[in-house]
């Protein structure tokens, strides 16, 4: 819903302010409430669906399959698909560049537990389909991700891992499934007002914030990306390149707490 | 062929059921209260869908705005996933799903009073999460249930069943396997009368059999409505007492 001039104006006042006072009472670093469901697609093999309190919705499947790691070196795929938007459409191409490179083998992931033998590999297909989300979706949709994989199961190999010699392809057991234990990195967007910045922006303060920041965090560290990104088409502002260093230390302090939020589920 | 014995001597289907059973039913609705006007989720077998009802609202194009009647939008939304094995294309201007959005707008355009909400759209949008045979039949029981709940006027409820023919035998909502093996008719049922909305017969099926085909269909499709109103009143029965309190 539009805001009027004097609300935005008394909004953004009031969260550029020293205090930063946010119009529902949070913290600058407060989440507002999550409901998450995992494993609830049995055709999958890890599936979560995430719905935020303004009733943000997303749903995330995990699919893997066997690809031979010497021609396919990625072996994460994400696509997403957002409800009444083209697939070719550049929030939704954006949004899936992004994904694609926090997820990138070579990068903060560790891939090699996808490693079945010295041919084999498990490739896994992400496929993110947003039903609905009043704010920049990225942070949501790297939660479900998050949430989707830490339930994802793959069956357990039964076949030698060294492939090389004796030319034979995998076998598996029939009913034993193995947890796939990779710590995907989480995707934060904050809110940058003034000189405050601001965790889980909900649809007012995205509409009067001067920028977002994107920021990814992997095990215990700040990695790349990390990416500005407008919150809306009419307010956007440049910043203080100190509020940079404020986020990521903001992003530093309660990840972890994020990460042990969803490890409990 | 298959290697799974279909229908067994005994009168056992691959998944444990008779040849007039239907698969587990459930369903709920005001799912997504704040994301649309009506919404439902259902789960029939192992076929998975949430409906999104938006609407009666404004048109955004001129072009959907007609001055007698609502207009009516149905969007399929076949997720890559849904299947046991990915599909690497997106269903979304797929022959198959282009056909089942029409055969559905004019089911429900035949069903809904249309003619109380001049100049609006109404805009019915389905994402299949999972989906085991008898699609057609489980989405028109999702657009049942989300219509009701955005409270739009319709003069039934429709309820959808799919029917394979197994040789003579007519076997009540077939599964992907089923499906795959036998031809199959699906049936959008008015209320607890007979009368057919929707009859989309995809394969061929001799006309000899069809009468017992249809018979058994209707049967289950009057099931389906039972258990379809079930819930509403359930529903609608714990509103009332949430708003007296």
């Amino acid at each position: 819903m539009p805001l009027s001039i004097a609300e935005k104006s008394y909004l953004y006042d009031s969260l550029s302010s020293n205090a930063g006072t946010r119009p529902d009472g949070r913290l600058p670093h407060q989440f507002r409430p999550l409901e998450v469901y995992t494993d609830f697609l049995p055709s999958s093999n890890g599936s979560s669906r995430i719905i935020a309190s303004d009733s943000s919705e997303c749903i995330v499947s995990v699919k893997a399959n066997v690809v031979d790691h010497q021609v396919q070196q990625d072996l994460f795929q994400v696509e997403v698909d957002i409800a009444g938007q083209r697939d070719d459409s550049s929030e939704v191409e954006t949004l899936t560049s992004l994904l694609n490179r926090v997820l990138e083998s070579r990068g903060s992931i560790d891939a090699s537990k996808l490693k079945l033998t010295r041919k084999y590999s498990y490739k896994l297909f992400i496929d993110v389909l947003v039903i609905s989300s009043s704010s920049h979706p990225v942070s949501l949709i790297s939660f479900t991700i998050f949430s989707a994989l830490n339930s994802t199961y793959l069956p357990k190999i039964i076949s030698s891992f060294d492939d090389l010699e004796v030319e034979e392809l995998p076998t598996f057991h029939d009913a034993d499934m193995v947890k796939l234990d990779v710590s995907p990195p989480l995707v934060f967007i904050l809110a940058v007002v003034g000189e405050n910045v601001f965790m889980d922006a909900a649809a007012n303060e995205s509409e009067v914030a001067d920028n977002g920041l994107i920021i990814t965090w992997s095990g215990d560290k700040i990695v790349a990306p990390i990416r500005t990104v407008a919150l809306n088409n009419s307010d956007v502002k440049g910043f203080n390149p100190l509020v940079l260093q404020r986020g990521i230390q903001m992003v530093q302090q309660y990840a972890g707490d994020v990460v042990r939020a969803f490890a409990n589920l | 062929m298959s290697r799974f014995e279909i229908y067994s001597p005994e009168g056992l289907r691959v998944d444990g059921r008779r040849w007039n059973e239907l698969r587990r039913f459930d369903c709920s609705i005001n799912t997504h209260s704040h994301a649309a006007d009506g919404s439902s989720y259902l789960e029939q077998g192992n076929n998975k869908i949430i409906t999104l009802v938006k609407g009666p609202k404004e048109p955004s194009l001129r072009s959907q705005m007609d001055p007698t009647k609502a207009l009516l939008k149905v969007s399929v939304n076949i997720t890559k996933f849904s299947k046991t094995e990915r599909s690497k294309t997106s269903h979304k201007n797929e022959r198959r799903v282009l056909e089942i959005q029409t055969a559905l707008t004019r089911t429900f355009n035949k069903n809904v009073m249309l003619h109380i909400y001049p100049r609006t759209l109404i805009d019915i949008e389905i994402h299949v999460l999972q989906q085991d045979g008898g699609l057609v039949g489980t989405l028109i029981n999702g657009i049942t249930l989300a219509l009701i709940d955005a409270g739009i006027a319709m003069f039934d409820y429709i309820s959808g069943v799919s029917v394979g023919l197994y040789d003579t035998t007519p076997l009540l909502e077939v599964n992907s396997l089923e499906e795959n093996v036998m031809s199959s008719v699906t049936l959008g049922v008015v209320g607890k009368t007979e009368k057919l909305s929707l009859l989309l017969v995809e394969d061929k099926i001799p006309l000899d059999r069809l009468e017992s085909v249809l018979a058994i269909g209707i049967a289950g499709a009057h099931r389906v409505r039972e258990l379809m109103d079930s819930e509403l009143r359930k529903r609608a029965e714990k509103r009332v007492a949430n708003s007296t309190n």
